[in-house]
C-alpha cells in the first residue's frame, strides 16, 4: 500500500478490481466514446480514480465507464473518506441558451406536472433551495423562481435528476443550447453573471453525501453532471501502464507492483492554484514524476 | 593527368529558371566528378550555387572539364566561376566552434555593415548570413565561425569570444537593435519548453496601476489598504502583495479575483504565447504572485504549467491573510523549473526562459536560451536582451520565420 498525507486527509493508492467500483453518475456517451478511443493508444493512466471507502467513484466516473468498456480487470485508484470535511460535494448548474422565454418555460414545467413558484431576489432562491434538496431553481433575465415536481414523480435525488434530465433534454430538442457550469459561477456571491432572457440558468437539486451513498448502494445512478466532488487534494501523473491492468494477476501482487512502482518515483507537493499539463488545479497536489536516474527495469 | 583538376569550385550566379540544378548537376555527373559541398539559394527571381567538386576519379583531362563547365554559362545564362581549389583548404575541417546571432528591430541603414565590420575586427568569420524579415521591421541571422577569434585586449580565445559578444551587444544597443547569441550546439537542440517570468516579463507594465487601485477599492469597504509605494524591480507589485498578504485578512477571494481583472498581458505577450502553443512548444509561467489575481490569465492563456502562490481562504471563502504552503519564491522557481523538466524528461538545453535576469530571474541561468526582458544593471548574463514590447521576436530566436509567424496568425485567426 501507498498513501500520502495532506493534513488530515489520508490519500491510499492502490489497486482495486474493476467490477467492484461503483458509479452514482450516468456518463455523457460523447465523452466516454472520445476516452475509450484515447485509452486504446494510451500507454499510461495519469491519474488515479478517487473513490470512497466503499468504491464509491468521487472523481473519474468516465474512466471507470471506459476501463469496463475495455475489458480492464483492474483499476489504480486513490481512496479516501467521503466524510472527511477536506472532501466537498457541489454541483454542476445548466445553462440552456436560446430558449423561448418565460413563456416557454412555463409551458415545458406545466406539461411535466412541475410549478414554478417566483421569488425576489437570488438570495430568496437560495433559502427556498436549501430547505428541500429535490427542489430546483430557474433563473431567466430577471425572473427567479423555484421549480418542483410532485413529490410522487420526484422522490429522491436521483429521480429529481431525472426530471431534470427530461426537461433539459425537451429544451435542446426545441432548439436550446445546453452549457454545464460549475455552481459557484452563477450563484457565487459577487456573481455578476447573469443570464439575459433567453438564457435559462438551472440551479440544480443540492443532493447530499447521503443522497450520493445510498444511490450508489442500491445501484442507481444519477443523471450525467449532477455531482461535482471537490477533494482538498489529489495524487497525479501517477503515469502507471495501462497494461498491467489486462493482467490476470492476483490483487496482493498488483498491490505490491504498484506500490514498489509509486515508491521509485518522486513526489512533489503544490498548493491549490496550478497548472499542470494544462490543468487548472483549484486543489493541493502531490505531482509524481520519475527520478532521471533510475532506469525502465527497476520500474 | 594534369596535377590541378582534382577539386574544383563551381560557382554561378544568375535570373532563376527550372531545372538549373538539374543540368549542373547533371553535367558534373557526365564529367565523372563527386560533389564534395553544395550550396543553392534562389532569392526574388536570383539563383546562386555553389559546389565543391572532386575529379580525382574522373578520366576527363581539366581542359575538358573547364570547357564543359564554361559551357553552362552559354547554355543557361548563369554566370560562372571556376577556380581549382587548395587542396589543403578543402581538407581543412568545418568550423567546429559556431555561434549564431540573430539581431533584430526596427530598420535602418548600415546594420550589416557595423555589426560584419565588429566582427571582421576580431577575426570572425561570417559563414552563412540569412534575412528572417525586412520592412519596418528587420531581423537578420548569421552563422559565425569562432574558432579563430581574437582580440586586442585579451589573449585567451575564450576571453576574446566574450569580449566580441559584449562589444556585439552594446554595438546593437547603440542601433536600437535586439541582438541573440547562441552557440550553435545549444542552437541545434530542439526547444520543448518556453518559460516565462509572469510578473516581469509577461504584464503589461500600465495595468499594474489600475490593478492595484482596482484592489484597494474592492479591499476599503472591508477596512483594508495596501501601501501603494512598489518594490523597484519590474514586476516587484506581486512582492508588495505577497509581504501585504495580511491586508487581505476577511476580505472575499471573489472581491480580489474580480481585482484581478485589471491585470492584463502585453498584446504581444499573447500572441507568442498562443503561436508558441500552436506550434507544438510547452509553455509554463512561474510567478510569485497571487493566484486570485493571476487565475485568470493562467485560465486564459492554456497554459501548460504554471505555478504562483495561493491566498488562504476560509469556508465562507474568506482570505484568512496567510499563504498556503509551501510558498513559492524567487529561489524556489528555478526548483520548479527542475520539477518541469523532470515531468517533460527534458534537458536544460531544451528550454528557453524568459526572465528580467534579476536574482528572481535564476531559472535562466545554463538554459539553452535565455532572453532577458528590460534587465537592469547588474542582471545575470542571458544570451539576448528584448523590450516588452519585442516579445514577438523571441520567435525568430527559434529558426521561425517571418512566413512561419504570418502562417500561424492566419491559422489562429480563422
Amino acid at each position: 500500500m501507498y498513501a500520502i498525507e495532506a493534513g488530515d486527509l489520508i490519500m491510499h493508492l492502490e489497486v482495486v478490481r474493476v467490477e467492484t467500483l461503483r458509479e452514482h453518475e450516468e456518463t455523457l456517451r460523447h465523452v466516454a466514446d472520445t476516452l475509450a478511443l484515447e485509452f486504446k493508444n494510451w500507454a499510461h493512466l495519469h491519474n488515479p480514480i478517487i473513490v470512497d471507502q466503499n468504491h464509491i467513484v468521487l472523481d473519474g466516473n468516465h474512466r471507470t465507464f471506459v476501463f469496463k468498456r475495455l475489458g480492464f480487470r483492474t483499476i489504480p485508484v486513490c481512496k479516501i473518506d467521503y466524510y472527511s470535511e477536506h472532501v466537498g460535494l457541489r454541483y454542476w448548474f445548466r445553462l440552456l441558451k436560446g430558449v423561448r422565454g418565460l413563456e416557454g418555460l412555463s409551458r415545458v414545467v406545466e406539461e411535466m406536472e412541475g410549478s414554478l413558484e417566483l421569488v425576489t431576489d437570488r438570495p430568496s432562491l437560495a433559502a427556498r433551495l436549501e430547505q428541500n434538496p429535490l427542489f430546483m431553481g430557474v433563473e431567466l433575465g430577471e425572473t427567479r423562481a423555484v421549480l418542483r415536481f410532485p413529490v410522487e414523480r420526484v422522490y429522491d435525488g436521483v429521480a429529481a435528476y431525472e426530471a431534470l434530465e427530461r426537461m433539459q433534454k425537451r429544451m435542446v430538442r426545441e432548439g436550446a443550447e445546453l452549457e454545464y457550469v460549475p455552481c459557484q459561477t452563477l450563484a457565487g456571491k459577487a456573481s455578476c453573471e447573469k443570464p439575459d432572457e433567453n438564457t435559462l440558468a438551472i440551479w440544480t437539486p443540492h443532493i447530499t453525501k447521503d443522497m450520493v451513498v445510498q444511490a450508489a448502494s442500491c445501484g442507481k445512478v444519477f443523471a450525467p453532471k449532477a455531482t461535482r466532488h471537490l477533494v482538498a487534494a489529489r495524487p497525479i501523473n501517477v503515469n502507471v501502464p495501462v497494461r498491467w491492468f489486462r493482467e490476470d494477476a492476483s490483487l496482493e501482487e498488483m498491490n505490491e507492483r504498484f506500490a514498489a512502482f509509486l515508491r521509485n518515483k518522486q513526489i512533489r507537493r503544490f498548493g491549490p492554484g496550478q497548472v499542470i499539463n494544462g490543468r487548472y488545479y483549484g486543489e493541493e497536489i502531490f505531482v509524481f514524476y520519475d527520478r532521471k536516474t533510475s532506469r525502465p527495469d527497476q520500474q | 593527368m594534369p596535377e590541378l583538376k582534382q577539386i574544383m569550385s563551381f560557382s554561378a550566379i544568375g535570373l532563376d529558371s527550372p531545372g538549373l540544378v538539374s543540368k549542373i548537376t547533371n553535367r558534373v555527373l557526365d564529367l565523372g566528378g563527386n560533389i564534395l559541398d553544395v550550396e543553392e539559394s534562389c532569392r526574388k527571381g536570383l539563383f546562386s550555387i555553389f559546389l565543391a567538386i572532386d575529379f580525382a576519379a574522373s578520366s576527363r583531362s581539366t581542359e575538358e572539364i573547364r570547357d564543359s563547365l564554361r559551357r553552362i554559362e552559354e547554355e543557361t545564362g548563369l554566370k560562372v566561376i571556376l577556380r581549382v581549389c587548395d587542396e589543403n583548404v578543402v581538407a581543412r575541417p568545418e568550423a567546429a566552434d559556431h555561434v549564431l546571432v540573430t539581431v533584430l528591430g526596427k530598420d535602418r541603414p548600415g546594420i550589416i555593415a557595423e555589426v560584419s565590420s565588429l566582427l571582421h575586427r576580431f577575426n570572425a568569420n561570417i559563414e552563412s548570413c540569412r534575412m528572417i524579415a525586412r520592412g519596418p521591421f528587420f531581423s537578420m541571422e548569421m552563422a559565425i565561425a569562432v574558432q579563430d577569434v581574437h582580440s586586442e585586449t585579451f589573449s585567451s580565445r575564450v576571453e576574446a569570444l566574450k569580449d566580441m559578444k559584449e562589444n556585439l551587444k552594446s554595438l546593437c544597443a547603440r542601433l536600437n537593435q535586439s541582438v541573440v547569441i547562441q552557440s550553435e550546439r545549444s542552437y541545434r537542440q530542439p526547444k520543448k519548453i518556453v518559460v516565462f517570468d509572469v510578473e516581469s516579463c509577461l504584464i503589461e507594465e500600465a495595468s499594474v496601476r489600475r490593478f492595484l487601485d482596482a484592489v484597494n477599492q474592492r479591499i476599503a469597504p472591508f477596512g483594508k489598504r495596501i501601501a501603494p509605494h512598489l518594490q523597484a524591480e519590474p514586476g516587484g507589485w506581486a512582492r508588495t502583495l505577497v509581504d501585504q498578504v495580511d491586508a487581505f485578512h476577511g476580505v472575499p477571494v471573489q472581491e480580489l479575483e474580480a481585482a484581478g481583472r485589471s491585470l492584463e498581458l502585453h498584446a504581444g505577450a499573447v500572441e507568442l504565447l498562443r503561436i508558441l502553443k500552436t506550434m507544438g512548444y510547452k509553455v509554463a509561467l512561474l510567478s510569485t504572485g497571487l493566484d486570485c489575481f493571476l487565475k485568470r490569465i493562467y485560465e486564459a492563456e492554456g497554459a501548460d504549467y504554471a505555478f504562483c502562490n495561493t491566498l488562504q481562504k476560509d469556508e465562507a471563502g474568506n482570505a484568512t491573510g496567510d499563504l498556503e504552503e509551501p510558498v513559492l519564491t524567487a529561489s524556489t522557481k528555478n526548483e520548479i523549473l527542475e520539477f518541469i523538466m523532470n515531468v517533460e524528461d527534458i534537458s536544460r538545453d531544451q528550454v528557453v526562459a524568459v526572465g528580467d535576469g534579476s536574482g528572481g530571474s535564476r531559472f535562466m541561468k545554463d538554459v539553452g536560451l535565455s532572453i532577458a526582458c528590460r534587465p537592469a544593471g547588474g542582471a545575470l548574463p542571458a544570451d539576448g536582451i528584448f523590450s516588452s514590447d519585442q516579445m514577438l521576436n523571441i520567435l525568430y530566436c527559434l529558426g521561425i520565420t517571418e512566413a512561419d509567424i504570418a502562417r500561424y496568425r492566419d491559422a489562429g485567426e480563422s
